[in-house]
């Protein structure tokens, strides 16, 4: 079994060829697909998003890979990585622009971001730092305060005994989790440089069986 | 860097050959930078078109955002940069004859991915705006421009002073601080940089939001990564990458 064949979930967002490039960089085979034949053999899925949770939900409903997409993810359990809205969207709802369902792949909810002070701006934009919160296959071999790209206004709310990794701004939010065979970052690992590649490598590398 | 794919040193707008993709990559040391900003120099001929192929080859390399830019005047214009690979797109003087570009823009492609370039020198003692390279006066002053194009929805500024540029003398800071108290944007500074140090005076006197340099880089070996760690000495808050 090849753990570094990786299917990128073409959600339609121009995010996708970043990711892609960043996973070729790091010697991954990779695929963009939205085939449901596809995305039912992959062996591991990574599921990007830029944009609003409305649309995104809307184009994966339009698009007809809900269901093959929870076949693989929770039947099953290929590991799967989301990344920002990828991310969002794998929770149970989101409130963004009204209530809208997500994939309830994970045990949490989307909600807005509220920072406290002036000077804080929404959408949180920018390099921050990430504290990782535990000892994490996804966080391997990179420091427990890593500096990762965040761009969102939104954030997820989830029970802390899934959350790896925390971030701070006008207060803290959840940065990553792991949820069983899933994996999630707020921020972008492919526009954080080294660091962020180093995770990428960690997520290819990852067996959910073993660790 | 041009429709071709060559890069350019700059003093004073005036440009200057360095090399192509393949020396850049060679020369300049990516792993420790925060973000790319790209520029088309193209003069007469500019072609975004062709700018782009460029563009994408070099964002297969680049984990940071890019910021790309350089006689962008339409949507389309935009649409070709982001598919090419940029995050965000710089805006400049598209939006003296319509200011509603800058809005429009951000309306489809969101404020985050709207970046407003200006361009400043002193002339009669103020500070003013000029396009055409730098050699023309709009008429505007720099803090006038710079909050219709916060309100306008930019959501960044970049901010080049063309006296200062090439001139490794330093960023004109007293311009710098003025417009970071003007706006509630990201302000980044251009246009000067001569020593690391200067990097640091950018944030900690002029208060920018980010630094940015490019002649200094061409032609000091490590010149990318020894400027990250001389900012990371001087306990300035900076992303410290997990080099590749």
């Amino acid at each position: 079994m090849d753990s570094s064949e990786i299917l990128i979930v073409d959600t339609g967002v121009a995010n996708r060829h970043s990711v892609k490039n960043a996973l070729e960089y790091i010697g991954c085979q990779v695929t963009v697909s939205q085939d449901p034949a596809q995305i039912l053999s992959a062996r591991k899925l990574l599921f990007p998003g830029v944009g609003s949770f409305a649309a995104g939900m809307k184009t994966i409903n339009d698009r007809g890979i809900v269901e093959p997409l929870r076949e693989a993810v929770v039947d099953r359990g290929i590991p799967v990585l989301g990344i920002c809205l990828g991310f969002q969207m794998m929770a149970e709802s989101s409130e963004e622009d009204g209530v809208h369902p997500g994939l309830g792949w994970i045990p949490g909810r989307v909600v807005r971001m509220k920072p406290a002070g002036e000077d804080m701006k929404i959408p949180h934009i920018g390099f921050n730092s990430v504290s990782v919160s535990q000892d994490t296959p996804l966080f391997a071999g990179l420091p427990s305060d890593s500096d990762f790209y965040f761009l969102h206004s939104y954030h997820m709310k989830i029970n802390a005994e899934y959350v790896t990794g925390r971030c701070s701004y006008g207060g803290e939010f959840v940065a990553a989790i792991r949820f069983k065979n899933i994996v999630g970052t707020q921020f972008h690992p492919e526009k954080s440089q080294g660091t962020g590649l180093q995770l990428l490598r960690n997520f290819a590398a990852w067996d959910p069986d073993t660790c | 860097m041009n429709n071709d794919g060559v890069f350019f040193n700059s003093h004073g707008f005036k440009l200057q050959p360095v090399g192509e993709l393949d020396w850049i990559r060679r020369y300049l040391n990516f792993e420790a930078i925060d973000e790319l900003v790209l520029l088309n120099v193209s003069r007469d001929d500019l072609n975004i078109g062709r700018f782009s192929e460029h563009l994408l080859r070099l964002a297969k390399y680049c984990f940071v955002p890019i910021s790309a830019g350089g006689g962008v005047s339409s949507n389309d214009d935009i649409r070709v940069l982001l598919d090419s690979g940029a995050d965000k797109v710089t805006i400049n003087s598209r939006a003296f004859v319509e200011p509603s570009f800058i809005s429009n823009a951000a309306a489809v492609y969101g404020s985050q991915c709207i970046v407003s370039a200006i361009d400043v020198r002193k002339i009669g003692g103020t500070y003013q705006v000029c396009d055409k390279f730098g050699t023309r006066n709009t008429g505007y002053e720099v803090l006038d421009w710079a909050r219709r194009v916060e309100a306008l929805g930019a959501g960044e500024i970049f901010l080049t002073s063309v006296d200062q540029d090439g001139r490794g003398s330093g960023y004109d800071l007293e311009l710098v601080r003025s417009v970071v108290d003007a706006v509630s944007v990201p302000v980044i500074a251009s246009g000067g940089v001569g020593e690391f140090d200067h990097l640091v005076d950018g944030v900690s006197k002029g208060g920018a939001a980010a630094v940015s340099a490019a002649n200094i880089f061409h032609f000091i070996g490590n010149g990318l990564i020894n400027a990250k760690k001389h900012i990371a000495d001087s306990g300035l808050n900076f992303p410290m990458w997990n080099f590749m």
